[in-house]
């Protein structure tokens, strides 16, 4: 199976044309420790050693920062200026024991997701567009992005791909096809996320790849209820909580 | 409402609860007229069943009369009287269309935690932990029943309660065990166990052609019930199991085994211990022993049916043996909704004495003591029904 790729990407020269070897999200970190540090070398009461210490360190971060160029970074053949942007990938599949077509159809309403998919406040259609409204987990906000359909074809693939300027970076296809002995139909889901690029992306992957992977799954169980009953099944009467 | 709730471990507690209400249009309400304690439910009781918590209704043994219906449910009426299968089916799925309800797609709303534990999840059932389903069980005033319009049977009133009840589960429990062994003129079947679904697969496996049926136990009372169904019997604390099938069929071994005992037995010796032993410290979670005995007891090519309970991992499983042997080994939770119209007119017909198994009849409130007595099979205690 082929996928589409994340998002095209101005291709990257193989071995950097600059001196620089620290990305931008570890320079704004750099440059932030090394201001605390130079601060707590001034203010600190310690002996003198300790304060020159703190200060050189200090020093040395905010030189990282400023000229992007790390010396460690080298050591370490470590580049994060250059690299390219994390994408992860989430599969998952079902079978939904009705025909292709209406399951097609029931995918293309994405309007309708909000109704089985908690975490969505809103999804607008436009035709080909929409628009997608999320809630960030905890009460923290919502996040909102536009997203295209990019491929369609009717009882078989839908691919959509987010427009930029899109907090959350996303492509997507659904496959539809017909299972095997008559037991309805198969629904492969691929979605690639864009993460940042370097060490943030991949503890971003790292710390919410987890949970990703159990969304995408949830929301296409629950559509299969949702599709298989007429609407979503029974709510979990309780969460895994005491009731005390 | 007053409601058997598990607050942990070997403590089971009748408290007051709030009455179920309708949350669903599929929905009914159904004020319980008569419950019983099952012998799967005394795995929650020793706590082997994962994600329970505490506060959760027991149990999914459970009979009554309809007391409201949700607004798509069109062929229950309040007042009607129902026996309600334990498993919980939504009656649209694949699993639900080709009979295997216990299996149902869409009846789980916590299917993910079953995933990770079994890799895809089964149907809910009701009171038996959040990973199948988090339902609020029938050892209660009320329930409610889900998907009612699939799962509860209308029975009229010339059969007693106590006659219909264990159509929710142990009777047709056992009679799937026997099915699963295909059985055929001629075949010699051991059951293990003779709790209440091993009365059952054991009757099941006559009125289904066995030629002779070995019941397995220790427990006097016990016994002595599964001669009355008609079996021959084993105090296996007393003699060699293996030995005492393999003379009794010639050398060759039953065609059928079921055990009907689960992630508990009381196994013996070095075995025994260390089974214990590894369940205590996490190596495992359940204790085989009987599911062990009865793959080394199986004639060669023959079926071990399996309707006992596991919850996950075994260990010193004998697999060489089954393969060795070309068995066939099936089991899981009970496909109910398939045998009820059957297993009715069996029950009319008299072909099954449900009511001579119940040892204890009592209310609600005697819940946590005759929960400890049916675990410790003290007292004859064979079967509890409980009248809310």
């Amino acid at each position: 199976m082929t996928l589409p790729p994340p998002q095209s990407h101005p291709p990257l020269p193989a071995r950097p044309s600059t001196r620089r070897n620290v990305g931008r999200s570890e320079r704004v970190g750099s440059f932030a420790g090394g201001s605390l540090l130079t601060w707590w070398a001034l203010r600190s009461r310690a002996d003198l050693p300790a304060r020159l210490g703190l200060a050189a360190l200090g020093a040395g971060l905010l030189q990282r920062a400023v000229s992007g160029y790390s010396p460690v970074n080298r050591l370490l053949d470590r580049d994060t200026a250059h690299a390219r942007p994390n994408a992860m990938e989430i599969r998952t599949a079902k079978t939904v024991f009705r025909p292709r077509e209406e399951i097609y159809t029931a995918w293309r309403h994405f309007e309708r997701f909000p109704e089985v998919m908690h975490h969505l406040e809103r999804v607008t259609v436009e035709g080909t567009s929409s628009h997608w409204v999320a809630r960030v987990p905890g009460g923290l906000g919502t996040v909102r992005w536009d997203a295209e359909i990019v491929e369609e074809e009717f009882g078989k693939l839908l691919s959509w791909c987010s427009l930029p300027g899109s907090t959350i970076d996303n492509c997507g296809t659904v496959r539809f096809e017909e299972a095997p002995g008559g037991r309805g139909t198969e629904v492969h889901v691929s979605i690639v996320y864009r993460l940042p690029a370097g060490d943030v992306g991949r503890l971003a992957q790292r710390l919410f790849g987890g949970s990703f992977r159990r969304l995408v799954h949830e929301d296409v169980r629950r559509l299969q209820q949702a599709i298989e009953l007429g609407r979503m099944a029974s709510r979990p009467t309780e969460t895994l909580e005491a009731k005390s | 409402m007053r409601a058997v709730c598990w607050m942990g471990a070997e403590d089971v507690r009748v408290r007051s609860v709030p009455e179920p209400v309708l949350q669903d249009p599929r929905d009914a309400i159904v004020r319980v007229t008569l419950t019983a304690i099952c012998g799967s439910d005394l795995h929650l009781y020793d706590g082997c069943i994962p994600t329970m918590t505490r506060g959760d209704i027991l149990g999914h043994e459970f009979m009554g009369e309809v007391v409201e219906v949700g607004s798509e449910i069109d062929n229950l009426r309040p007042g009607d009287r129902v026996v309600v299968p334990f498993p919980i089916a939504c009656g649209h799925c694949q699993f639900c269309a080709t009979e295997r309800w216990s299996l149902c797609d869409n009846s789980n709303p916590n299917a993910a935690i079953a995933e990770e534990a079994w890799g895809h999840a089964p149907a809910g059932l009701f009171g038996y932990s959040h990973m199948l389903g988090g339902y609020d069980g029938g050892q209660a005033e009320y329930v409610r029943v889900p998907f009612a319009d699939v799962g509860p049977l209308k029975v009229d009133g010339e059969l007693a309660d106590e006659q219909v009840l264990f159509l929710s589960d142990i009777l047709p429990t056992g009679w799937q065990a026997a099915l699963n062994c295909d059985i055929e003129s001629g075949h010699v079947v051991a059951v293990w166990g003779c709790g209440p679904v091993g009365l059952f697969a054991i009757e099941s496996a006559l009125l289904m052609g066995a030629h002779r049926v070995v019941a397995i136990d220790r427990v006097p009372e016990r016994l002595a019930l599964a001669r009355e169904a008609g079996a021959l019997t084993i105090d296996y604390s007393e003699r060699n199991v293996f030995d005492e099938l393999r003379e009794f069929t010639g050398g060759r071994g039953p065609d059928g085994c079921i055990d009907a005992v689960g992630m508990e037995a009381h196994g013996f010796g070095l075995l025994g211990g260390y089974d214990r032993v590894k369940q205590a410290t996490m190596g495992q979670t359940d204790r085989p022993t009987a599911l062990r005995e009865a793959i080394q007891a199986c004639g060669k090519g023959g079926t071990v049916s399996i309707p006992g309970v596991y919850g996950g991992v075994v260990d010193k499983l004998n697999l060489g043996a089954a393969f060795g042997k070309g068995l066939t080994l099936r089991m899981g939770q009970t496909h109910v909704h398939r045998y009820l119209p059957e297993l009715l007119d069996h029950v009319r017909a008299g072909r099954f004495d449900a009511t001579s198994l119940i040892s204890h009849r009592v209310g609600l409130e005697d819940a946590p003591e005759c929960y400890r007595m049916f675990r410790d099979k003290q007292d004859g205690c064979t079967k509890v029904v409980m009248k809310p």
